[in-house]
């Protein structure tokens, strides 16, 4: 595998502060034209310096020199207003100020290459495609992801104590009264057993296991496939506009709530639900941060290793830019306000 | 509505082991005022007539009456509750219960009502009205809108596919809420509540096609351009006919069209003063403020993103 970072700046780096840095070969943005890219390289592209018009221009030349193979932007400066458009352009990575400060490390290099694999399977390759562990993509067993059966083998193959790739689904639930004082306890056990029928009858089409569940929130697993990942965004963008209903239907509450979500991307090592209490994983701890800390009631918050898939495209216009969030970029969907015409 | 001869006969049965032929004569009239059993019997009234022949007599017009379902319903009434202080147990009436719950009927506890179970059959009359009833309906109107220029601007299997998806997503709010699609033309539809909290039901059902469109045009909409809608829901008196055409003659029919067509903007539910009172807050919230219609006051809804 070979990792080019093209870059105007020849100081520039992509090592930063990472800990096992990923060894890149730095070259003019001139050599982008010579570049021939074999299957499993990865290359970088630094758009410091370019207008809008130049990042356009650089996004198609890397997608006709580049095919298949994974590419990236490198935007140290977050001059790049919507990094989004890189990844309809093809991208497979955005590296925003803060991740070019954090640098770019082997676990993420990784990272990218499965996404691009899983992009190039899900974008008509089919069963041509080859899964890095030698397995064609026609042969994944049922509830495999079809774009990379060997990263998630799908539930009924799942082995607990190894590591997989997973979306975090976080739900809660909010209200401006407290809910279990105002419920009572027999109410708020009704109430939590109606959201989790809910949100079990939403996330059917992404396939989503209920992994954890505390007393007030609750954390899927969600299949690390486009179409898991976009049905599992559709389904809380649609409660989230539905909350009035599903609020005072469904859960048969008299008093108005909205929903929190939070979603962010990583491995973990899995266990079934109920026996997680030895789980120690950055993902889930940031997961739970996230949702708990800094989502918002009436949003879907998504950081930005999930947005890629989280955002499928015609609801990609539903999500801004809302900072950085441990060090992570994060978007979030806009509310729907509901009022009268 | 037709009912099977073996629930006729159960009834029947029913009736004349438990309460005598006076007692049932009380308790038709509860759905029929006017009954006389002597005249509908041709029996003179100097002559009594027997537990067994009354209950017959009773079932039977009832049935021909078409008011069969009212007169189970006034009967499970009188059984739980009593009548004018007296309890009156009627022995084998669960099983008639039973049995229209197996001819394609639900009774819902809560209201003490049969619903026609819509998962077997969703007929405008909900299987319990007749040419002629009365009743207080909540209706919901549906318009297109340029359903016309829609049509001349897309091919025709795409605007066959964008329609079909917006008949079932009309379907699944209305029906999925005890209600009916009484018309449904080139370019809209009209639906009907009469059972439970109607005025509810049809705002929520016009709330939820709003919420399901959104999505639709961004996901799967096959055509060109957005597939809008101008929804307007109201509520009052209805004279049901079979034929449709007399069916719209209906001044609460004729408001719910106005309502639609001149004070409902585009991709708005517009819901009339009859119906709000009757709504909780969580979901009055929801509504914009108050404005004149030619129909009344009305209140509109729509699905309005946060500006960036």
């Amino acid at each position: 595998m070979r990792l080019v970072f093209f870059t105007a700046d020849r100081k520039a780096s992509l090592a930063g502060r990472a800990k096992s840095p990923a060894l890149a070969e730095s070259l003019g943005v001139d050599a982008l034209k010579a570049y021939r890219p074999e299957p499993g390289d990865l290359c970088y592209f630094d758009v410091s310096g370019l207008d809008e018009a130049g990042t356009r221009k650089a996004y198609s030349a890397l997608r006709r020199r580049c095919g298949d193979s994974a590419w990236g932007v490198v935007d140290p400066e977050g001059a790049v207003a919507d990094p989004a458009t890189a990844f309809f352009a093809g991208a497979s990575d955005y590296l925003g100020p803060a991740a070019c400060r954090a640098g770019l490390d082997k676990a993420r290099v990784k990272a990218v290459l499965a996404f691009a694999a899983a992009r190039t399977s899900a974008g008509g390759t089919g069963g041509a495609s080859v899964s890095p562990a030698g397995q064609r993509a026609g042969a994944a067993e049922p509830g495999a992801c079809a774009e990379s059966p060997a990263a998630f083998p799908g539930w009924k193959s799942i082995r607990p104590g190894s590591s997989y790739p997973f979306y975090f689904l976080y739900v809660a639930v909010s209200a401006q009264v407290n809910l279990r004082t105002r419920l009572g306890e027999a109410g708020y056990g009704t109430l939590r057993d109606r959201l989790r029928l809910q949100m079990q009858q939403a996330l059917a089409e992404a396939d989503a296991l209920l992994w954890m569940e505390t007393d007030s929130s609750a954390l899927y697993l969600v299949p690390p496939c486009a179409s898991n990942v976009a049905a599992a965004s559709e389904a809380c963008l649609r409660m989230l506009l539905g909350a009035p209903l599903v609020g005072y239907e469904r859960l048969g509450l008299p008093f108005p709530v909205d929903f929190v979500f939070a979603m962010h991307s990583g491995e973990t090592e899995f266990e079934a639900p109920g026996k997680t209490g030895t789980i120690v994983s950055d993902a889930v701890n940031f997961s739970f941060h996230l949702g708990a800390k800094r989502a918002e009631p009436g949003r879907l918050t998504v950081s930005g290793e999930a947005y890629a898939l989280a955002s499928p495209r015609g609801l990609s216009d539903l999500f801004v830019p809302a900072g950085t969030y441990e060090g992570r970029s994060i978007m979030n969907s806009r509310r729907f306000g509901v009022s009268g015409a | 509505m037709k009912v099977k001869s073996a629930t006729i006969s159960l009834c029947r049965k029913t009736l004349y082991e438990s309460i005598s032929a006076e007692t049932m004569l009380r308790f038709v009239r509860l759905v029929d005022p006017e009954y006389d059993l002597y005249a509908r019997s041709g029996i003179p009234e100097n002559i009594p007539i027997t537990n067994q022949m009354a209950a017959q007599r009773i079932v039977e017009d009832i049935v021909e009456d078409g008011r069969f379902i009212d007169f189970v319903e006034a009967l499970v009434k009188v059984d739980s509750e009593g009548y004018m202080g007296r309890s009156y147990p009627i022995k084998g009436l669960g099983q008639v219960v039973k049995t229209l719950t197996r001819d394609g009927f639900v009774f819902d506890r809560a209201t003490g009502q049969f619903f026609e179970n819509s998962s077997e059959r969703a007929s405008p009359d909900w299987g319990r009205l007749r040419d002629g009833d009365e009743r207080q309906v909540a209706v919901l109107r549906l318009d297109v809108v340029a359903n016309s220029v829609l049509v001349k601007r897309n091919a025709a299997d795409k605007v066959e596919k964008a329609y079909s998806a917006l008949r079932s997503i009309v379907y699944r709010a209305v029906v999925g809420r005890f209600g009916r699609l009484w018309s449904w033309e080139g370019d809209g539809a009209l639906a009907a509540f009469l059972f439970g909290q109607k005025e509810r039901s049809a705002l929520l059902a016009g709330v939820e096609i709003l919420n399901e469109l959104f999505f639709f045009n961004r996901l799967s909409n096959p055509l060109d351009e957005p597939l809008r809608v101008r929804i307007a829901a109201h509520a009052g008196p209805i004279r049901y006919r079979e034929n449709v055409m007399e069916l719209l003659k209906n001044d609460t029919l004729k408001d719910v069209v106005t309502i639609e067509s001149s004070s409902t903007p585009t991709d708005t539910l517009g819901a009339s003063a009859n119906l709000f009172l009757s709504i909780d807050r969580v979901m009055q919230d929801r509504f914009g403020p108050e404005r004149q219609s030619p129909v009344g006051k009305i209140r509109h809804y729509a699905v309005n993103l946060e500006r960036v």
